[in-house]
């Protein structure tokens, strides 16, 4: 398997993973997951509830240690900027955006600095300086969650559920923002999403999951009537009533 | 009825101020993080194991602090090793782990005759009894505890926020855990001989919670906890001698008392 993994693996490969498992105790979370991304893609990861998406990212991130299979990361830890589906941060605690930009930027070495870190301009993050992190709204904090990783120039982002809770414009905004980023800066895209039609807008791969891997490839290749089906459960038809009744 | 000036001339008076000053530094630092973390209930259960230290410390025929101090070090290394090789929740660890804390103290403490006239003191404090030799090695703690909160405390801001988000950052959070949980522990242990046992956690709690009501910032949070804090200390402590109260239980409810006022101007 492993010799299998590597002549998979060529310098345009950034993640190459075959037949990956993962299991806790005696729940399967995904199993013979086998995809390839590639440098410079934007990728999207989709799927229904529990498909075990969060998970995989995480084994591609390191963070977790498959329970079979093999994984082959052509990338350097410190080239990643990662952004959480959700952060833990109490509303009535009083951390600055400037304090959280800092912290995240150099997370080691004595206190807080006044120096404050080159982030990209064009998310407008300038005006949230001195709000606090817990009253900010769910687009303003992806927008400070994005000018903190890129603070650190990555080469790779990944993004777990990226545009949740953000308003249709906010998501708009979001989403031409990363565009730029892969195609201008040439930075690799690997996001978790729900939104289909997001991610058949800017993703140039996909991969569909639901336990195991349903299909991949590129947006109007995988997204037919019959892949919905065997991804969700239930015909493409109630997937769409049921989308358009909960907005 | 002694003036101020002649109360805080004083020695015993002196040593405690400088005493409850020191200690009070420490944890208003750290109850920043307590409070953001939300450990009170470890705050709770390792003070309260405490006991079962100092009881072992005089079985042993060593000195009680620093026997309790170790033993609390252990306690909360302990809580996290288990949490990490279990699928329990860590309050249900930390539930046990105080059970079982509390009831080897009272279980050794009733073999122990001579002990239980000092109960009142490890329960409650004795800020009027510290010794130099006290204050000296609670400025060196102190100075450690500084030394590594001032280190780690945007590593425990970022873990807080999102464990997975702060490893991707390159922090060791496992190390941090453990250390945390052991620095906690070694203050709580250090901060008994000022307000005893039963009301230590309340040192670990109200300043961090002043800090949240007044500060902007974290900085801010910081500060005021600190500010707080100490005027708890210096004011409890001299309140204590003038209405011949413990000084523990002045000290903690000073600083109740600047917490419900700040918070009342913070609603408004």
């Amino acid at each position: 398997m492993q010799k299998h993994s590597q002549q998979h693996s060529n310098k345009s490969t950034l993640i190459h993973t075959d037949h990956l498992s993962l299991t806790y105790g005696e729940t399967k979370v995904f199993s013979d997951v086998c995809i390839s991304v590639d440098r410079g893609s934007f990728s999207s990861i989709v799927g229904p509830n529990g498909a075990g998406k969060t998970q995989l990212m995480r084994v591609m991130l390191g963070l977790v240690k498959p329970t079979d299979g093999v994984i082959k990361r052509n990338y350097k830890m410190s080239d990643v900027g990662y952004v959480p589906q959700k952060l833990f941060i109490d509303p009535s605690f009083p951390i600055t955006v400037r304090e959280f930009l800092i912290t995240y930027l150099s997370p080691k070495g004595f206190w807080i600095s006044n120096e404050m870190p080159k982030f990209d301009k064009n998310l407008m993050v300038e005006d949230l300086i001195d709000k606090q992190v817990g009253k900010l709204s769910g687009g303003q904090l992806q927008r400070v969650m994005l000018s903190a990783v890129l603070s650190t120039k990555p080469k790779i982002l990944f993004l777990d559920e990226f545009s949740s809770g953000v308003d249709p414009h906010g998501r708009s905004e979001l989403f031409n923002q990363l565009h730029r980023l892969n195609e201008v800066d040439k930075i690799s895209i690997i996001m978790i999403s729900h939104d289909i039609e997001v991610t058949s807008q800017y993703a140039d791969t996909v991969f569909c999951l639901n336990k195991e891997m349903v299909c991949n490839g590129r947006p109007h290749e995988v997204f037919t009537a019959e892949n919905f089906e065997k991804m969700y459960g239930i015909p493409l038809t109630k997937l769409k009533q049921h989308e358009h009744r909960n907005g | 009825m002694d003036s101020l000036i002649t109360v805080l001339s004083y020695p015993f008076i002196q040593r405690a101020i400088i005493a409850g000053c020191i200690i009070a530094i420490s944890t208003a630092f750290l109850s920043v993080f307590v409070t953001l973390r939300n450990m009170s209930f470890y705050a709770d259960a390792i003070s309260h194991s405490a006991l079962a230290g100092i009881a072992i410390g005089i079985m042993l025929g060593v000195a009680p602090f620093p026997a309790a101090i170790v033993f609390c070090v252990f306690l909360g290394l302990g809580t996290v090793y288990i949490k990490n090789r279990s699928t329990v929740s860590i309050d249900t660890i930390i539930g046990v782990l105080f059970a079982a804390g509390i009831s080897l103290g009272v279980a050794l403490i009733s073999r122990l005759q001579e002990f239980r006239t000092d109960l009142f003191t490890f329960l409650f404090g004795d800020v009027l009894a510290v010794t130099w030799n006290d204050i000296l090695v609670s400025t060196v703690l102190t100075i450690v505890i500084l030394i590594y909160l001032l280190y780690t405390s945007k590593q425990l801001l970022l873990s807080t926020f999102s464990e997975d988000f702060s490893i991707v950052r390159g922090i060791k959070t496992v190390w941090l855990e453990y250390s945390f949980f052991a620095i906690t522990a070694l203050t709580i242990a250090m901060s008994i001989k000022v307000v005893g046992i039963i009301l230590i956690t309340g040192l670990l709690i109200i300043p961090g919670a002043i800090g949240k009501n007044l500060g902007k910032s974290f900085k801010q949070t910081v500060f005021w906890s600190l500010i707080f804090s100490v005027f708890s200390a210096i004011s409890g402590i001299i309140i204590s001698y003038y209405l011949d109260i413990p000084s523990g239980p002045s000290i903690i409810l000073v600083g109740a008392s600047c917490f419900i006022i700040t918070t009342i101007i913070r609603r408004r």
